[in-house]
Protein backbone atom coordinates (compact mmCIF):
# COMPACT_ATOMS: atom_id res chain seq x y z
CA UNK A 1 0.00 0.00 0.00
CA UNK A 2 1.72 3.06 -0.91
CA UNK A 3 0.03 6.83 0.48
CA UNK A 4 -3.26 7.31 2.07
CA UNK A 5 -6.06 5.38 3.31
CA UNK A 6 -6.66 3.12 0.55
CA UNK A 7 -10.27 4.82 1.20
CA UNK A 8 -9.19 8.31 -0.58
CA UNK A 9 -8.22 6.42 -3.63
CA UNK A 10 -10.02 5.69 -6.66
CA UNK A 11 -12.84 6.73 -4.21
CA UNK A 12 -15.81 7.98 -6.02
CA UNK A 13 -16.87 10.53 -3.36
CA UNK A 14 -13.79 12.38 -3.80
CA UNK A 15 -14.20 12.98 -7.80
CA UNK A 16 -17.68 14.48 -7.05
CA UNK A 17 -17.52 18.01 -7.54
CA UNK A 18 -19.98 21.08 -7.07
CA UNK A 19 -21.55 20.26 -10.36
CA UNK A 20 -22.10 17.04 -9.53
CA UNK A 21 -23.68 17.76 -6.33
CA UNK A 22 -25.70 20.03 -7.93
CA UNK A 23 -26.93 17.08 -10.17
CA UNK A 24 -27.33 14.96 -7.54
CA UNK A 25 -29.60 17.68 -6.01
CA UNK A 26 -31.40 18.19 -9.08
CA UNK A 27 -32.59 13.81 -8.82
CA UNK A 28 -33.57 14.70 -5.17
CA UNK A 29 -35.65 18.02 -5.89
CA UNK A 30 -37.73 16.27 -8.95
CA UNK A 31 -38.14 13.02 -6.56
CA UNK A 32 -39.22 15.11 -3.77
CA UNK A 33 -40.96 16.96 -5.73
CA UNK A 34 -43.20 14.15 -6.80
CA UNK A 35 -43.42 12.79 -3.22
CA UNK A 36 -44.91 16.32 -2.70
CA UNK A 37 -47.31 16.02 -5.13
CA UNK A 38 -48.68 13.27 -4.23
CA UNK A 39 -48.51 14.44 -0.69
CA UNK A 40 -50.80 17.86 -1.67
CA UNK A 41 -53.49 15.44 -3.21
CA UNK A 42 -53.62 13.23 -0.91
CA UNK A 43 -54.48 16.01 1.83
CA UNK A 44 -56.03 18.60 -0.76
CA UNK A 45 -53.67 20.88 0.70
CA UNK A 46 -50.56 23.00 -0.34
CA UNK A 47 -47.01 21.14 0.21
CA UNK A 48 -43.71 22.88 0.12
CA UNK A 49 -40.33 21.83 -0.17
CA UNK A 50 -36.92 22.90 0.88
CA UNK A 51 -33.72 23.50 -1.52
CA UNK A 52 -32.32 19.71 -1.43
CA UNK A 53 -29.47 18.95 0.34
CA UNK A 54 -26.56 16.85 -1.34
CA UNK A 55 -23.90 16.06 1.07
CA UNK A 56 -20.98 13.81 2.03
CA UNK A 57 -20.12 12.98 5.44
CA UNK A 58 -18.93 10.24 7.31
CA UNK A 59 -20.93 7.76 9.27
CA UNK A 60 -20.51 9.18 12.74
CA UNK A 61 -22.06 12.69 11.87
CA UNK A 62 -24.91 11.18 9.54
CA UNK A 63 -27.30 10.97 12.21
CA UNK A 64 -26.47 14.13 13.73
CA UNK A 65 -26.80 15.92 10.65
CA UNK A 66 -30.66 14.87 10.90
CA UNK A 67 -31.73 14.44 14.15
CA UNK A 68 -31.81 17.47 17.36
CA UNK A 69 -31.65 14.10 19.69
CA UNK A 70 -30.55 10.70 19.03
CA UNK A 71 -32.84 9.10 20.80
CA UNK A 72 -36.08 10.73 19.71
CA UNK A 73 -38.72 8.60 18.62
CA UNK A 74 -39.12 8.76 14.60
CA UNK A 75 -41.09 7.19 12.30
CA UNK A 76 -39.30 5.65 8.83
CA UNK A 77 -40.56 3.98 5.98
CA UNK A 78 -37.56 2.49 4.02
CA UNK A 79 -37.80 1.00 0.32
CA UNK A 80 -34.88 -0.28 -1.28
CA UNK A 81 -34.42 -0.40 -5.29
CA UNK A 82 -32.78 -3.10 -7.02
CA UNK A 83 -32.14 -3.07 -11.03
CA UNK A 84 -29.37 -0.33 -12.51
CA UNK A 85 -29.86 1.71 -9.30
CA UNK A 86 -29.63 -0.01 -6.11
CA UNK A 87 -30.43 2.14 -3.19
CA UNK A 88 -32.09 2.86 0.37
CA UNK A 89 -34.75 5.46 0.07
CA UNK A 90 -35.97 6.80 3.43
CA UNK A 91 -39.03 8.60 4.72
CA UNK A 92 -38.94 10.49 8.17
CA UNK A 93 -41.54 11.56 9.93
CA UNK A 94 -41.90 12.84 13.47
CA UNK A 95 -44.53 12.46 16.39
CA UNK A 96 -46.48 15.45 15.31
CA UNK A 97 -46.33 15.20 11.81
CA UNK A 98 -48.03 11.43 12.36
CA UNK A 99 -50.53 12.82 14.69
CA UNK A 100 -51.20 15.59 12.07
CA UNK A 101 -51.64 13.26 9.21
CA UNK A 102 -53.63 11.11 10.25
CA UNK A 103 -56.12 13.42 11.61
CA UNK A 104 -56.44 15.12 8.65
CA UNK A 105 -56.91 11.75 6.76
CA UNK A 106 -58.79 10.05 9.34
CA UNK A 107 -60.09 12.57 11.70
CA UNK A 108 -58.19 10.62 14.82
CA UNK A 109 -55.02 11.30 16.66
CA UNK A 110 -52.55 8.23 17.31
CA UNK A 111 -51.55 7.27 21.07
CA UNK A 112 -48.75 10.30 22.39
CA UNK A 113 -46.55 7.27 22.86
CA UNK A 114 -45.04 6.24 19.20
CA UNK A 115 -43.87 3.04 20.57
CA UNK A 116 -47.71 2.01 21.45
CA UNK A 117 -49.33 2.35 18.21
CA UNK A 118 -51.82 0.21 16.72
CA UNK A 119 -51.06 -2.56 14.00
CA UNK A 120 -53.44 -0.78 11.53
CA UNK A 121 -52.09 2.73 12.68
CA UNK A 122 -48.84 1.32 11.68
CA UNK A 123 -49.49 -0.56 8.14
CA UNK A 124 -51.56 3.10 7.39
CA UNK A 125 -48.35 5.28 7.88
CA UNK A 126 -46.48 2.70 6.32
CA UNK A 127 -48.55 3.17 3.35
CA UNK A 128 -48.68 6.57 2.96
CA UNK A 129 -45.11 6.66 3.16
CA UNK A 130 -44.99 3.76 0.82
CA UNK A 131 -46.75 6.79 -1.64
CA UNK A 132 -44.48 9.15 -1.62
CA UNK A 133 -41.32 7.03 -2.12
CA UNK A 134 -42.99 5.31 -5.05
CA UNK A 135 -43.15 8.58 -6.64
CA UNK A 136 -40.24 9.64 -5.95
CA UNK A 137 -38.50 6.27 -7.45
CA UNK A 138 -40.91 6.30 -10.52
CA UNK A 139 -39.79 10.48 -10.65
CA UNK A 140 -35.98 9.60 -10.75
CA UNK A 141 -36.46 6.45 -13.17
CA UNK A 142 -38.00 9.00 -15.92
CA UNK A 143 -35.26 11.49 -15.63
CA UNK A 144 -32.24 9.26 -15.50
CA UNK A 145 -33.50 6.63 -17.51
CA UNK A 146 -32.69 4.40 -15.77
CA UNK A 147 -34.83 1.13 -14.52
CA UNK A 148 -35.51 0.77 -10.22
CA UNK A 149 -37.69 -1.47 -8.94
CA UNK A 150 -38.84 -0.94 -5.31
CA UNK A 151 -39.12 -3.27 -3.11
CA UNK A 152 -42.04 -3.40 -0.45
CA UNK A 153 -40.79 -0.65 2.02
CA UNK A 154 -40.57 -1.43 5.84
CA UNK A 155 -41.91 0.92 8.25
CA UNK A 156 -39.77 1.05 11.85
CA UNK A 157 -41.00 3.35 14.85
CA UNK A 158 -37.86 4.10 17.33
CA UNK A 159 -35.02 5.48 18.58
CA UNK A 160 -34.12 7.82 15.10
CA UNK A 161 -30.17 7.13 15.81
CA UNK A 162 -31.08 3.25 15.93
CA UNK A 163 -32.78 3.77 12.35
CA UNK A 164 -30.35 5.57 10.69
CA UNK A 165 -27.36 3.86 12.10
CA UNK A 166 -28.81 0.43 10.44
CA UNK A 167 -29.52 1.82 7.36
CA UNK A 168 -26.20 2.62 6.49
CA UNK A 169 -24.92 -0.71 7.66
CA UNK A 170 -24.93 -1.82 4.28
CA UNK A 171 -22.70 0.50 2.47
CA UNK A 172 -20.18 0.45 5.79
CA UNK A 173 -18.80 -2.54 5.28
CA UNK A 174 -16.40 -1.02 2.70
CA UNK A 175 -16.54 2.50 3.55
CA UNK A 176 -16.80 5.13 6.62
CA UNK A 177 -18.41 8.12 4.46
CA UNK A 178 -21.90 7.95 2.84
CA UNK A 179 -23.87 10.55 0.46
CA UNK A 180 -27.05 11.37 1.14
CA UNK A 181 -29.50 13.62 -0.66
CA UNK A 182 -32.20 15.05 1.85
CA UNK A 183 -35.66 17.04 1.14
CA UNK A 184 -37.81 18.74 3.60
CA UNK A 185 -41.01 18.39 2.39
CA UNK A 186 -43.71 20.04 4.62
CA UNK A 187 -47.12 21.78 4.52
CA UNK A 188 -47.59 25.74 4.15
CA UNK A 189 -48.25 25.79 8.21
CA UNK A 190 -45.15 22.99 9.36
CA UNK A 191 -47.54 21.11 11.20
CA UNK A 192 -46.57 18.33 8.75
CA UNK A 193 -42.92 17.62 8.59
CA UNK A 194 -41.36 15.16 6.61
CA UNK A 195 -37.44 14.31 5.33
CA UNK A 196 -36.95 12.37 2.42
CA UNK A 197 -33.37 10.83 2.50
CA UNK A 198 -31.61 9.29 -0.99
CA UNK A 199 -28.54 6.79 -0.04
CA UNK A 200 -27.26 5.63 -3.64
CA UNK A 201 -24.76 2.76 -2.99
CA UNK A 202 -21.42 3.31 -4.99
CA UNK A 203 -21.92 1.67 -7.93
CA UNK A 204 -25.10 3.35 -8.31
CA UNK A 205 -23.43 6.48 -7.73
CA UNK A 206 -21.59 5.79 -11.00
CA UNK A 207 -24.79 4.47 -12.90
CA UNK A 208 -26.23 7.41 -12.30
CA UNK A 209 -23.03 10.02 -12.88
CA UNK A 210 -21.94 8.73 -16.12
CA UNK A 211 -25.90 8.68 -17.33
CA UNK A 212 -26.16 12.35 -16.59
CA UNK A 213 -22.42 13.36 -17.62
CA UNK A 214 -21.93 10.86 -20.16
CA UNK A 215 -18.08 12.31 -21.57
CA UNK A 216 -17.29 14.09 -18.45
CA UNK A 217 -17.69 11.20 -15.86
CA UNK A 218 -14.65 8.86 -15.95
CA UNK A 219 -15.55 5.10 -14.85
CA UNK A 220 -14.00 3.86 -12.09
CA UNK B 1 -23.67 13.59 41.77
CA UNK B 2 -23.40 12.99 38.31
CA UNK B 3 -20.49 10.73 36.89
CA UNK B 4 -18.65 12.00 33.72
CA UNK B 5 -20.15 9.79 30.98
CA UNK B 6 -17.89 8.59 28.04
CA UNK B 7 -20.21 7.85 24.91
CA UNK B 8 -18.55 4.90 22.52
CA UNK B 9 -20.02 6.65 18.93
CA UNK B 10 -20.72 4.21 16.12
CA UNK B 11 -17.62 2.16 15.36
CA UNK B 12 -15.89 3.03 18.27
CA UNK B 13 -14.35 1.43 21.28
CA UNK B 14 -14.20 3.24 24.96
CA UNK B 15 -12.49 1.39 28.13
CA UNK B 16 -12.41 3.80 31.45
CA UNK B 17 -12.33 2.85 35.07
CA UNK B 18 -14.45 2.78 38.04
CA UNK B 19 -16.02 5.10 38.72
CA UNK B 20 -16.80 6.42 35.47
CA UNK B 21 -19.44 5.58 32.74
CA UNK B 22 -19.81 4.35 29.64
CA UNK B 23 -22.45 4.52 27.28
CA UNK B 24 -23.77 3.71 23.91
CA UNK B 25 -26.83 5.89 22.21
CA UNK B 26 -29.45 4.03 20.25
CA UNK B 27 -28.14 1.24 19.45
CA UNK B 28 -30.09 -0.52 16.56
CA UNK B 29 -28.29 -3.22 14.74
CA UNK B 30 -25.41 -2.33 16.00
CA UNK B 31 -24.15 -4.43 19.02
CA UNK B 32 -22.79 -2.98 22.19
CA UNK B 33 -19.97 -5.61 23.63
CA UNK B 34 -18.91 -4.90 27.35
CA UNK B 35 -16.25 -6.31 28.96
CA UNK B 36 -15.42 -6.19 32.34
CA UNK B 37 -12.83 -6.95 35.13
CA UNK B 38 -14.10 -6.84 38.29
CA UNK B 39 -10.67 -6.86 40.16
CA UNK B 40 -9.52 -3.23 39.31
CA UNK B 41 -12.99 -2.12 38.22
CA UNK B 42 -11.60 -1.77 34.79
CA UNK B 43 -13.98 -2.31 31.92
CA UNK B 44 -14.64 -0.91 27.91
CA UNK B 45 -17.30 -0.68 25.95
CA UNK B 46 -17.66 -1.46 21.84
CA UNK B 47 -20.22 -0.11 19.61
CA UNK B 48 -19.80 -2.56 16.66
CA UNK B 49 -21.42 -2.03 13.42
CA UNK B 50 -20.93 -5.40 11.19
CA UNK B 51 -20.07 -8.63 12.12
CA UNK B 52 -16.84 -9.61 10.48
CA UNK B 53 -13.68 -7.57 9.73
CA UNK B 54 -12.94 -10.18 6.72
CA UNK B 55 -16.31 -9.16 4.87
CA UNK B 56 -14.78 -5.74 3.99
CA UNK B 57 -12.87 -5.57 0.49
CA UNK B 58 -10.77 -2.13 1.98
CA UNK B 59 -7.86 -2.50 4.02
CA UNK B 60 -9.03 0.86 5.82
CA UNK B 61 -7.94 0.60 9.28
CA UNK B 62 -11.33 0.72 11.55
CA UNK B 63 -10.94 -2.57 13.55
CA UNK B 64 -13.77 -0.73 15.80
CA UNK B 65 -16.47 -1.13 13.47
CA UNK B 66 -16.24 -4.88 12.99
CA UNK B 67 -17.86 -7.11 16.30
CA UNK B 68 -14.96 -9.59 15.53
CA UNK B 69 -11.88 -6.82 15.33
CA UNK B 70 -13.01 -4.79 17.91
CA UNK B 71 -13.52 -7.11 21.00
CA UNK B 72 -10.03 -8.12 20.23
CA UNK B 73 -8.77 -4.74 19.97
CA UNK B 74 -10.76 -4.08 23.47
CA UNK B 75 -8.72 -7.01 25.28
CA UNK B 76 -5.94 -5.70 23.70
CA UNK B 77 -6.49 -1.96 25.22
CA UNK B 78 -7.93 -3.47 28.66
CA UNK B 79 -4.95 -5.89 29.28
CA UNK B 80 -2.31 -2.94 28.66
CA UNK B 81 -4.29 -1.12 31.20
CA UNK B 82 -3.70 -4.25 34.03
CA UNK B 83 -7.20 -6.04 33.61
CA UNK B 84 -6.30 -9.85 33.33
CA UNK B 85 -8.21 -12.17 30.51
CA UNK B 86 -8.98 -14.67 32.69
CA UNK B 87 -10.95 -12.67 35.08
CA UNK B 88 -12.90 -10.55 32.04
CA UNK B 89 -16.78 -10.85 32.10
CA UNK B 90 -18.59 -9.81 29.41
CA UNK B 91 -22.17 -8.67 28.42
CA UNK B 92 -24.19 -7.92 25.31
CA UNK B 93 -26.89 -5.37 24.20
CA UNK B 94 -28.66 -4.39 20.99
CA UNK B 95 -28.10 -6.47 17.53
CA UNK B 96 -32.34 -5.80 16.92
CA UNK B 97 -33.91 -6.21 13.71
CA UNK B 98 -34.76 -2.71 12.72
CA UNK B 99 -36.70 -3.53 9.57
CA UNK B 100 -38.34 -6.55 7.51
CA UNK B 101 -36.04 -6.00 4.93
CA UNK B 102 -34.13 -9.13 4.27
CA UNK B 103 -30.46 -7.64 3.30
CA UNK B 104 -31.06 -5.82 6.70
CA UNK B 105 -31.21 -8.40 9.79
CA UNK B 106 -27.01 -7.85 9.78
CA UNK B 107 -28.13 -7.62 14.13
CA UNK B 108 -28.77 -10.86 14.30
CA UNK B 109 -25.27 -11.99 12.68
CA UNK B 110 -23.84 -9.20 14.60
CA UNK B 111 -24.88 -11.44 17.97
CA UNK B 112 -23.83 -14.40 16.75
CA UNK B 113 -20.00 -13.20 15.59
CA UNK B 114 -19.97 -11.62 19.31
CA UNK B 115 -20.41 -14.94 20.55
CA UNK B 116 -18.10 -16.68 18.79
CA UNK B 117 -15.34 -13.68 18.87
CA UNK B 118 -15.84 -14.16 23.12
CA UNK B 119 -15.91 -17.66 22.94
CA UNK B 120 -12.66 -17.88 20.87
CA UNK B 121 -10.99 -15.64 23.60
CA UNK B 122 -12.44 -17.18 26.42
CA UNK B 123 -14.65 -14.98 28.13
CA UNK B 124 -17.87 -15.82 29.50
CA UNK B 125 -21.13 -13.89 28.84
CA UNK B 126 -23.24 -13.28 32.01
CA UNK B 127 -25.85 -11.30 30.64
CA UNK B 128 -27.24 -10.28 27.27
CA UNK B 129 -30.27 -8.01 25.88
CA UNK B 130 -30.85 -8.43 22.37
CA UNK B 131 -32.17 -8.97 19.08
CA UNK B 132 -36.13 -7.70 18.83
CA UNK B 133 -36.80 -4.73 16.99
CA UNK B 134 -36.23 -1.92 18.57
CA UNK B 135 -33.05 -0.01 19.81
CA UNK B 136 -31.62 0.64 22.95
CA UNK B 137 -29.89 3.13 25.11
CA UNK B 138 -27.01 1.66 27.47
CA UNK B 139 -25.18 3.29 30.26
CA UNK B 140 -22.22 0.84 32.00
CA UNK B 141 -21.23 1.22 35.26
CA UNK B 142 -17.85 0.69 36.00
CA UNK B 143 -18.13 0.92 39.77
CA UNK B 144 -20.57 -2.26 40.04
CA UNK B 145 -19.70 -3.99 36.49
CA UNK B 146 -23.92 -3.65 36.01
CA UNK B 147 -25.69 -2.08 32.84
CA UNK B 148 -28.76 -0.28 32.61
CA UNK B 149 -30.80 -0.42 29.54
CA UNK B 150 -33.53 1.38 27.90
CA UNK B 151 -35.92 1.67 25.42
CA UNK B 152 -37.21 4.50 23.21
CA UNK B 153 -40.75 6.03 24.04
CA UNK B 154 -42.28 5.91 27.30
CA UNK B 155 -40.76 7.72 30.17
CA UNK B 156 -36.95 8.20 30.31
CA UNK B 157 -36.17 7.07 33.69
CA UNK B 158 -37.63 3.80 32.80
CA UNK B 159 -34.72 1.59 32.62
CA UNK B 160 -34.23 -1.98 33.12
CA UNK B 161 -30.68 -3.33 35.26
CA UNK B 162 -28.50 -6.13 33.52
Amino acid sequence: MTGGTPEDRHEILTKLHADHLDALQEIGNIGAGHSATALSQLLNRRVDMSVPRAAICSIEEFSTKILSDPEEPLVAVISETSGDVAMHLVGLFDLASINRLMWIIRKQKVEDNLMEISTIDRSFICEIGSILLLHYVSAITEFTDLLMFPQVPSIAIDMGKAILDSILLLNAVDYNTVLSIEVDIFTDNVQLNSTMVMLPDRHTLNRIMSQLFSEGWAQE
Amino acid sequence: VSTEHITAGIGEIRIGKSPKVLQAIALGSCVGIALYDPQPKLGGLSHAMLPLEKETRKHSYSPGKFVDSAILLMIHKLVKKGAKPNRFVSKLVGGARMFEIKNLDIGTRNVQSARAALKNAAIPIVAEDVGKDFGRTVHFYLSTGKLLIRKAGGSRRHWREL
